[in-house]
C-alpha cells in the first residue's frame, strides 16, 4: 500500500514537471514571436513615419499647383462658379409656366 | 530453543534522569519546528490565497514600444506635417581600425564625391579614434558607403530635422540645429515640449492658405523690386494666424545657406511706422468715445503747422471733409484733427487696449516691441492720428484690425490651433457699434477710395490702405515707403484680416510710377481673398443685392451740419 503511493506521487511530480516545462517552453517561444512582431511593427511605424514625410513634401502647394497647371484643365473657381442651393430654381414644373428647369444655364 | 531474552533495562538513578531530559528537549525542538512551519503556512496562505499582490494574475505581455522619433512633429492646422524628425545614419572612422588610409580616402571621395581625397586623407591619419566623416547620409549615400566595404568606417543612427514644405512656413517655424535643439521660431519657442516627444504640435496655419500668401506676396514684391515684404491672415473671430510670410525667406532645411537678413521675420520682430492704415484706429476710438460722430466733419482745406512740422494731404480735397471723407480719402488733416478731438489721453488709453503699446503674445521669440513716443506731446498725438510717430509689428497691428472689425472684441494673436472644447477668450475693447461704422468706412474705401484695386467680387473686401515714409538719417525719406494694405472680409460678417506690407517698393510702368500702398499692396489683398477664401469657406454673395446695400449704407454730409443736404453713399 505504501508502495503504491510512492509510485502515485512519484508519477504525479513526472508528470506535473513535464507539464510544466511544456508550458515554459511554449511560453518563450509565444515571447519571442511576440519580441519579433514588436521589433517590425516598430520597423513599420519607422517606414510610416518616413512615408509620411515623403507625403507631405510630395504634396507642397507649389508642387500640385505645378502639376496641375500641366496636366489638369482645372483652374482656380471664380464667383461665379459657386452657388447655394437657394439659387437653384425650383425643380418642380410649376403650372404657370414659370422658370424651368430647362432654362437654367440659357 | 530458548526465547531470545528480551532486553529490558530498568534503569533507574541518573540514567533515567538524563533520558528524561532527551525527551523533553525532543519536545521543544518538535514545538519549535512545528512553530516555524506554521508561520511558513500561514504566509504562504497569506501570500497566495488572501493577498492579490505579488505575482499578478495574468502575466502582461511585452507592449510594442511606440515608435518616436525624438524631437515630436509639427503639423498645421488640418494634420499636415510641416516638421518631422527621421532617423539618418552619420558616417564616423576609427582612424586606427583603417588598413589603408589612402585607398579608403580615395574610394570614399568616389561615392560621396563633395568629400575631397586630401581632406579625407588627413582625417583618416590623424591617429584618433573618432573623426565624423559626414552627417547625415541619404539611404543612397548609405548604401553606397556600405558597399564600398571599408574598414574601420562605422555608422551613428542620428535624427535629422525635416521641413517637407521648404521654404513655407521658414520664420514662423524657425529651424533646429543638428543635434536637434530648437534655435529660432516655434521650434525654440516650444523645444522643451518638442524634445518631451509625445503628440505633435498643432499650429493654427493653414498650409494652402499660407502658400496663397507667399505666391501672392512674392509677386508683389518681386513686381516692385521691393526690399522685402510681411503679409498675415488672421481669423478675426479667434486670434488664430492663418497664415503668416515674411520675405526674402529661408530654407530651414539649410539655413545657414542664407543671408542674415533672410532669417529676419517681418512680420512679428518688424516694427513699422503703419501710415494711413493706423486711422481705422483714430477713427474708431474717436468714434467710440464719443469725441466724433458719423455725420461730423472737419475743414481739411489748409494744411496744419505745428512747430517744425507741417501736416499736409497725400490725396487733398482741399475743402470741409465729413467723417467718413476723411477716411475714405485718407486726409492726413482730418484724421490729426479727430485726434485731438479725443486729446493725448484717451488716444494713449485706446492704443494701449488694443494691444498695440505692449508686445504681441504670439508664440515665436522673433516679437518686436512697439517703439511708442515718450513723452506723448500734442504733435505725436497728431502724427499717431495718421501712423506715423509710432511703429508696431504688423502681426499686432493685424490683432488689433481684427479687434476693430469682430464687433470690438480683442482675441490675442496666436500661432497654436485652440482645443476644441475651449472657446477664445476675449476682451471688449470697442463697443459693437463703433465697430459695425468703421467696417462701413472700410467698405467705402474700396467701393470709392483709396483701396478701390483691393476689391475681390463677391466676397465684401473693406479695408484700409497705408503708405509710410520710412525713417532715415533725419527725418523722412520720400522715396523709401512702407506700403500696405489691410482688407477684411466679408465686411458685413467678417471672418478673415488680410494684411500685406511691402517695404519699400518701386513703382513701375503699370501703376504710372505710383507706389503706394493702394497701387501696390491692395492688389495683392484682392487676388489673396479671390483664392483663399474658397478654401476658408466663404461663400460669395451679391454685392448689389439689397440686403447688403442697405447693410453697408452710410450718409456722408457734404457741408458742415444746417448748411447743406447729404450725399448718401451705398456701394
Amino acid at each position: 500500500m505504501r508502495g503504491r503511493v510512492t509510485v502515485f506521487w512519484i508519477l504525479l511530480a513526472a508528470v506535473v514537471g513535464f507539464g510544466l516545462f511544456q508550458v515554459k517552453y511554449k511560453v518563450q517561444t509565444l515571447e519571442d514571436d511576440l519580441a519579433r512582431l514588436n521589433a517590425a511593427i516598430t520597423a513599420e511605424q519607422e517606414q510610416l513615419h518616413v512615408l509620411a514625410a515623403e507625403w507631405a513634401y510630395l504634396n507642397h502647394p507649389a508642387r500640385l499647383q505645378e502639376l496641375s497647371a500641366r496636366y489638369l484643365p482645372l483652374r482656380p473657381p471664380t464667383v461665379d462658379q459657386i452657388g447655394t442651393l437657394d439659387g437653384l430654381p425650383d425643380a418642380r414644373l410649376p403650372a404657370n409656366g414659370g422658370p424651368r428647369l430647362d432654362d437654367v444655364g440659357r | 530453543m530458548t526465547p531470545k531474552p528480551i532486553a529490558t533495562a530498568h534503569l533507574d538513578g541518573t540514567a533515567k534522569q538524563s533520558l528524561e531530559v532527551g525527551r523533553n528537549r525532543l519536545l521543544v525542538g518538535g514545538a519549535l519546528f512545528a512553530v516555524a512551519f506554521s508561520v511558513i503556512a500561514f504566509r504562504l496562505a497569506d501570500v497566495s490565497v488572501v493577498k492579490t499582490a505579488g505575482e499578478p494574475g495574468v502575466a502582461a505581455a511585452a507592449q510594442a514600444r511606440a515608435f518616436t522619433a525624438g524631437r515630436a512633429d509639427i503639423v498645421d492646422r488640418n494634420g499636415v506635417i510641416l516638421a518631422t524628425s527621421l532617423n539618418t545614419a552619420s558616417l564616423y572612422a576609427n582612424p586606427r581600425h583603417v588598413l589603408d588610409a589612402r585607398e579608403a580616402a580615395k574610394r570614399l571621395s568616389r561615392v560621396l564625391p563633395e568629400l575631397r581625397a586630401a581632406v579625407l586623407l588627413g582625417k583618416l591619419t590623424s591617429g584618433r579614434t573618432f573623426v565624423w566623416i559626414k552627417r547625415h547620409l541619404t539611404p543612397r549615400q548609405h548604401h553606397s558607403v556600405l558597399r564600398q566595404g571599408i574598414p574601420g568606417l562605422y555608422f551613428q543612427r542620428e535624427e535629422r530635422r525635416i521641413y517637407p514644405q521648404g521654404r513655407l512656413f521658414s520664420h514662423l517655424l524657425g529651424f533646429a540645429g543638428i543635434d536637434g535643439v530648437g534655435l529660432a521660431g516655434v521650434e525654440k519657442q516650444f523645444n522643451d515640449s518638442l524634445r518631451a516627444g509625445a503628440k505633435p504640435l498643432v499650429l493654427s496655419v493653414d498650409t494652402r492658405i499660407q502658400h496663397v500668401l507667399t505666391q501672392e506676396l512674392a509677386a508683389a514684391v518681386g513686381e516692385f523690386r521691393a526690399a522685402g515684404g510681411t503679409g498675415l491672415v488672421m481669423d478675426t473671430d479667434t486670434g488664430e494666424i492663418i497664415a503668416m510670410a515674411s520675405l526674402p525667406d529661408f530654407d530651414p532645411n539649410v539655413p545657414n545657406r542664407s543671408p542674415a537678413k533672410a532669417l529676419f521675420n517681418r512680420a512679428t520682430l518688424g516694427v513699422y511706422e503703419m501710415g494711413s492704415t493706423f486711422k481705422v484706429f483714430t477713427i474708431a476710438m474717436a468714434l467710440d468715445a464719443g469725441a466724433v460722430r458719423m455725420s461730423g466733419g472737419f475743414d481739411a482745406s489748409k494744411p496744419i503747422r505745428v512747430a517744425r512740422f507741417r501736416i499736409t494731404d497725400y490725396h487733398g480735397k482741399n475743402r470741409w471733409l465729413s467723417v467718413p471723407e476723411i477716411f475714405m480719402y485718407s486726409s492726413n488733416i482730418g484724421a490729426a484733427k479727430i485726434a485731438l478731438a479725443l486729446g493725448t489721453r484717451g488716444q494713449r488709453d485706446y492704443l494701449g487696449r488694443l494691444g498695440l503699446l505692449t508686445p504681441p503674445s504670439v508664440e515665436v521669440p522673433e516679437v518686436g516691441a512697439p517703439l511708442v513716443p515718450s513723452p506723448w506731446r500734442k504733435i505725436n498725438t497728431m502724427t499717431i492720428a495718421y501712423g506715423h510717430g509710432i511703429a508696431v509689428s504688423p502681426a499686432q497691428f493685424v490683432e488689433s484690425v481684427a479687434t476693430v472689425a469682430n464687433g470690438g472684441i480683442r482675441y490675442p494673436a496666436t500661432v497654436l490651433k485652440p482645443l476644441k472644447d475651449e472657446p477664445a477668450k476675449g476682451r471688449r475693447v470697442l463697443k459693437r457699434r463703433t465697430s459695425l461704422e468703421i467696417r462701413k468706412l472700410m467698405r467705402l474705401v474700396v467701393t470709392g477710395g483709396t483701396g478701390r484695386q483691393g476689391h475681390a467680387p463677391g466676397y465684401l473686401v473693406g479695408g484700409k490702405t497705408g503708405t509710410a515714409e520710412k525713417t532715415g538719417g533725419r527725418g523722412y525719406r520720400s522715396k523709401a515707403l512702407v506700403s500696405s494694405f489691410v482688407g477684411v472680409f466679408p465686411i458685413t460678417a467678417p471672418r478673415y484680416v488680410v494684411l500685406v506690407l511691402i517695404d519699400e517698393p518701386r513703382g513701375n510702368k503699370r501703376t504710372h510710377g505710383y507706389a503706394t500702398g493702394g497701387w501696390v499692396a491692395a492688389p495683392a489683398v484682392s487676388r489673396i481673398i479671390s483664392r483663399a477664401a474658397p478654401l476658408l469657406g466663404v461663400a460669395p454673395v451679391d454685392e448689389e443685392s439689397e440686403l447688403v446695400r442697405r447693410a453697408l449704407r452710410v450718409r456722408i454730409p457734404t457741408a458742415p451740419r444746417g448748411r447743406q443736404g447729404h450725399n448718401i453713399a451705398s456701394f
